[in-house]
This record gives structure tokens, C-alpha cells and sequence, in this order.
């Protein structure tokens, strides 16, 4: 199969091989990077000095097997044809034009760094964040250090009810035991031990039927200690006589959600969490000052046909409800990288055809930009295999020129150097590796990350 | 071997954990010898190779006992490529797949966390296995 693709391949080129570059060092990134390696010298850049992405700083910190792909990661990153260059911004220190001229063929997978927004007044409160940047600042993102959110009130209320919403919830109300030997970040370990929020409420548009959440993450918040479930019967009903017509995953999905509707749990339970069906978000209310957000209206709603394509229509009733802490969870977003790139501002995506960028001959791309910001690491993964696979069938057609020599990192880090940006190689990422599971080591912790983009590179060059 | 105990010993293959390998035995770069970075050295991947980690492989077992513990298990590749390899009620179907140089990906190194790896049971042999566990 793809054996003797490699030698056919090179015979094409003058000297030194094909070369693709890869935007974005997250698990796209990596994924695409290791099946072109088969076939090609990749070149992965990435804005941070840190590779990962969202296995990094998305996936929680009690979760920790699912962060075990960083080992597959690491020996693509090690492989003597690939090479990582952190601390690079596509689309400010260089543009796309100029690596389409140094490589054969040019991935963009740098995934989804924005955040729907609610579209609500009252959003922009304090109180009020995106499970984007609450999730980034438990995780450690640089550009969420900052967030201090406020975890003095007794209720949070997140709208949305998929994996990422069940994550925030979870965190908010585990016990800290079961957290203090992960790599949350200090200092949001800190503000969690201090934290006086007691019930969470987790909002969706719809019903227990059209929940997107997956059947891990319910099964952590129903067994979740100290806490009990307190949710609304009158929002199951009709549930459990639809079970038996329902395909496997989402039966049994459903089944433990009405166990936990039942059951309950511990009365004694100092905490409780619960899902709030058919409400949709309609305002941030502020309190008689108007400084800050104390509550939130939600509009009753009621379905629409049934199954997966049910749809929310408006009631007119309306509901608050008194919170301290808004965390909107409804989708990270994609945003341009570049003018030369085409881009679809209504799905938020760069428009392809199976990875091929629309009207742009040797550019492809890879994830949560290609497809949207759903999915889960497997996902990503074939979806990163279908691209890379698309890209060397493109190789072997002739769709792309490689005959002709391109000089690849070479060029690139010339010219990065003339405009004063130094890259950071994989070898010196596992420097601040080491730096950070050492200053982990010494906390109990799996390891402590670096918030500071500056210490970062101070420990990468030294 | 009865049909149920086969379908039982099959689903044993999936429930086990047994640490076979080194790490970079999960690696399809280093299993299809594509990490020593040479570019004309393509080659099928070598089962031969990876017999002798881990799991002892004895093909000539003559006790009942032993053949009681055998399980035959047929790799299909993604070009239709079948390969048959001998497997032991307990083996771990992904440890059991790349210690042979079969392409399947395991995420979370088979800690069930992730379900990039996964199996899809039959109708009729999934109406045999006991009902699952919510834990």
C-alpha cells in the first residue's frame, strides 16, 4: 500500500523531497503530521511555545488517561523528518502565501480559539464567562491567567449540556482531594479549595433526548462524592416510554440519566448539581447596582418534532433564576487566520472539500476548522487521517508540483529572523517539560504548568 | 471450544489489561519502521519481530489446558489483508494488534478513556455476553 509511495514520491522531486508544513500543533496537527510522515518531511508550527493543544488545555485535569495521546504525540514530534517550531504565529510573524512558496503543501489545523457568544444583554457582566476561557484558566492557557472568576456565590448556572459543560460542572463541585494531585494550575486549585459554590445548574435548549454530553461524563457527575442530583421531573416526561424505539448509546445515556432523576442521592449531600431542559438564555440580569451579574432569565421552551433534529420553539414564558456564576458552554468558534485563506464567517469554518481548501490549489486543512468545533480525540484523529490521505493521493495524481525544490524551514526561520521571532524546537519544549513536572513534582502534582508565555521561552533557550 | 465460551474468552480479549510492551511499541512510525528515518527502507511490518515481547506465544502447546487457553484471532487490515494470529484468553485485543504490526490507534494506550480503539460485536454473539456494567 503505502510502501513503495515514498520512493515513487521522491523520484518526483530535484534534491530534497517533498515538504508540507503544518499550521497548528494540537492534536490535528499531530495527527495529519503523522501519516504525512510516511510520505513526507513535515514542519509543524505552532503560536505557542507549547504543542498539544487542547489535549493540553481542554481535556480536564481528572482526566488524565485521555492525555496518554501526548505519547504518540511526542514520537511524531521526535521523528527525525518532522520538525516543531513553537512560538510561531501564523498570520502576523508569517503569512500563509509565504509558506505555500517554501512548501510543497500547507495544513491548516489550528482548530477553534473563539467562542459563540450567547448574543444576550448582560453577557459582557462580570460573573459572566465562556467555558472556553474557564476551562483555559483551570488548564493553565496563558491568556486566560488572569480570569480570577469569583466562586464566592453559592449557584452557577451553565448553559449548555455538552462534554465541556459537564467538565465545568464536575470541577466546580469535586472534592479537592480529587483534584490536588492532578495539573490543574495552583492557583485555580487554590480558588476552587476557597470556592462557595454549591449547585450548579446545566441549561439545554432541549430535551433529555437531544442532551449532548456523552455517557463517561454523566456517569462522573451522577458518582460524583458529596453531591446529589436535583433535577425536574416534569422535564422527563414522556422519556421513559421512548427509551425502547431509542439506538443503543443514547438508551443507555437516557436510562442513567432517569436513574439518576430517581434515585437522587444523598440527602445529606452538601452539594448538588442538576439539568434544566427546554430553557434558553434571554438575558444576564444584574443586581441594583448593576455592577456585576446576580442571576439570569431563561424562556421556556417546548420541541418541535423529535430524536436528534427536535427543534426549540419559544413559549413566551419566561424564568430566572438567581446565580453568581454564568459559564456559557454553547461552542468554541474558528476565526480567520489570514486574509489569503477563504473562510465561511456563517459555519466558521475554512470551506473544503474532504480537506481540500476551496479554489486553493496545496493548501488542505484538518480539524475542528475544517469540520466544525465538535468531536471528540477519535474524531480528530480520522478525520486528520482522511486529510493526510487526501494529501499524498493529491502527491502521487500530480496535483501538486514536485518537481520543483522547496527550501521548507530553512527559508522560513530566515526570514523569521529578520523579523525578530525565534522559534521553539521540540527538544527545547521538552525542556519546559521537565521544568514543569519537576515544579510538579514538588507540589504533589502530576505537574505544575507555566502560565507565563515569557518563562516559557526563557526555560526553552537557556 | 464451545461457541459461548469462545464469544466469552473474545470478550475477555477486550475487558483485560495486560501491560505487554514499551511504549514505543504503540508507535506506528517505529512498528513500520519509519522512525530510523530511512527513506528507502519501507518494508511490510515484520511480524517475526514482535513475538518475543510480552505474551508468550508458544505455538506448539500439546496440554489441554493450554489449548483450553488459546484463542485464534484474524486481523483484517484496511486493504483486506487477513492475518491470523494466535492469541490467550486474557490478551488485550490492542496490545495483541500492534504487537503483530497491525495500524490501530489507541489513544489513551488502552486505559478506556478515549474510544478511538473499539469493538463491534455481532448480534448474535452480543445476545450472549452478560449485560453491561454501568461503573
Amino acid at each position: 500500500l503505502w510502501g513503495s509511495h515514498i520512493c515513487r514520491v521522491r523520484g518526483l522531486s530535484s534534491s530534497s523531497g517533498p515538504r508540507v508544513c503544518i499550521v497548528g500543533g494540537g492534536p490535528a496537527g499531530f495527527y495529519t503530521a503523522q501519516q504525512l510522515l510516511k510520505n513526507t518531511a513535515v514542519d509543524i508550527y505552532e503560536r505557542l511555545p507549547v504543542p498539544f493543544g487542547l489535549v493540553r488545555f481542554g481535556v480536564a485535569p481528572d482526566h488524565p488517561e485521555v492525555k496518554n495521546v501526548i505519547n504518540t504525540f511526542t514520537q511524531t514530534g521526535q521523528h527525525e523528518r518532522c520538525s516543531f517550531h513553537g512560538n510561531v504565529n501564523v498570520g502576523k510573524d508569517v503569512t500563509i502565501d509565504e509558506l505555500r512558496q517554501a512548501y510543497h503543501a500547507v495544513v491548516l489545523s489550528y482548530g477553534a480559539e473563539g467562542n459563540r457568544s450567547m448574543g444576550i444583554p448582560g453577557e459582557g457582566l462580570p460573573g459572566v464567562f465562556s467555558a472556553k476561557d474557564f476551562v483555559g484558566w483551570y488548564n493553565g492557557l496563558p491568556s486566560n491567567k488572569e480570569l480570577h472568576p469569583d466562586l464566592s456565590f453559592e449557584t452557577a448556572v451553565i448553559l449548555g449540556q455538552g462534554n465541556v459543560a459537564l467538565d465545568v460542572a464536575r470541577i466546580l463541585l469535586a472534592p479537592v482531594e480529587m483534584l490536588k494531585e492532578t495539573d490543574i494550575t495552583q492557583n485555580a486549585l487554590e480558588a476552587l479549595a476557597g470556592s462557595k459554590v454549591r449547585r450548579v445548574l446545566i441549561v439545554g435548549r432541549r430535551g433529555p433526548l437531544q442532551i449532548a454530553c456523552t455517557i463517561k461524563e454523566l456517569r462522573e457527575m451522577v458518582n460524583l462524592p458529596n453531591t446529589r442530583a436535583d433535577m425536574l421531573p416534569a422535564d422527563f416526561e414522556g422519556i421513559a416510554e421512548a427509551l425502547k424505539d431509542l439506538p443503543r448509546p443514547r438508551k443507555r445515556l437516557t436510562e442513567l440519566m432517569m436513574k439518576a432523576v430517581k434515585e437522587g442521592g444523598d440527602d445529606k449531600a452538601e452539594k448538588c448539581w442538576g439539568f434544566r431542559f427546554f430553557r434558553s438564555p434571554v438575558e444576564v440580569l444584574a443586581g441594583a447596582d448593576g455592577k456585576r451579574a446576580t442571576g439570569i432569565r431563561l424562556a421556556l421552551n417546548k420541541l418541535e418534532g423529535s430524536g436528534e433534529s427536535a427543534r426549540a420553539e419559544v413559549t413566551g414564558q419566561l424564568e430566572d433564576v438567581d446565580c453568581g456564576l454564568i459559564i456559557s458552554s454553547i461552542g468554541y468558534k474558528s476565526i480567520p487566520i489570514d486574509p489569503a485563506v477563504p473562510f465561511d464567517p456563517r459555519r466558521a469554518i475554512v470551506p473544503n472539500e474532504m480537506g481540500r481548501v476551496q479554489d486553493t490549489a496545496g493548501l488542505y486543512c484538518s480539524g475542528w476548522v475544517k469540520r466544525g468545533p465538535t468531536g471528540v480525540i477519535a474524531t480528530t484523529m480520522n478525520d486528520s487521517f482522511d486529510t493526510a490521505r487526501v494529501l499524498i493521493q493529491d502527491m502521487e495524481a500530480g496535483k501538486l508540483d514536485l518537481s520543483v525544490n522547496k527550501p521548507g524551514a530553512q527559508a522560513i526561520t530566515a526570514l523569521l529572523q529578520t523579523r525578530g521571532v525565534r522559534a521553539v524546537l521540540f527538544s527545547q519544549w521538552e525542556k519546559i517539560n521537565a521544568a514543569e513536572e519537576k515544579r510538579g513534582k514538588s507540589l504533589g502534582k502530576a505537574r505544575e504548568k507555566l502560565l507565563d508565555v515569557d518563562e516559557m521561552l526563557k526555560i526553552a533557550w537557556s | 471450544m464451545a461457541a459461548s465460551a469462545a464469544v466469552r474468552s473474545a470478550v475477555s480479549l477486550t475487558q483485560r489489561f495486560v501491560r505487554v510492551s514499551p511504549d514505543c511499541s504503540i508507535c506506528p512510525l517505529y512498528r513500520l519502521n519509519a522512525c530510523t528515518g530511512a527513506i528507502d527502507g519501507f518494508t511490510a511490518p515484520n511480524r517475526r519481530l514482535r513475538t518475543s515481547i510480552g505474551v508468550c506465544q508458544s505455538a506448539d502447546s500439546s496440554s489441554p489446558e493450554e489449548d483450553e487457553r488459546v484463542v485464534n484471532v484474524v486481523f483484517i487490515d484496511r486493504s483486506g489483508q487477513r492475518i491470523p494470529v494466535e492469541a490467550r484468553v486474557g490478551d488485550n485485543a490492542l496490545h495483541l494488534a500492534h504487537k503483530h504490526g497491525i495500524e490501530l490507534e489507541g489513544a489513551c494506550e488502552a486505559s478506556l478513556a478515549c474510544s478511538t480503539c473499539h469493538v463491534y460485536v455481532s448480534s448474535k454473539h452480543y445476545e450472549k455476553l452478560p449485560e453491561p456494567e454501568e461503573r
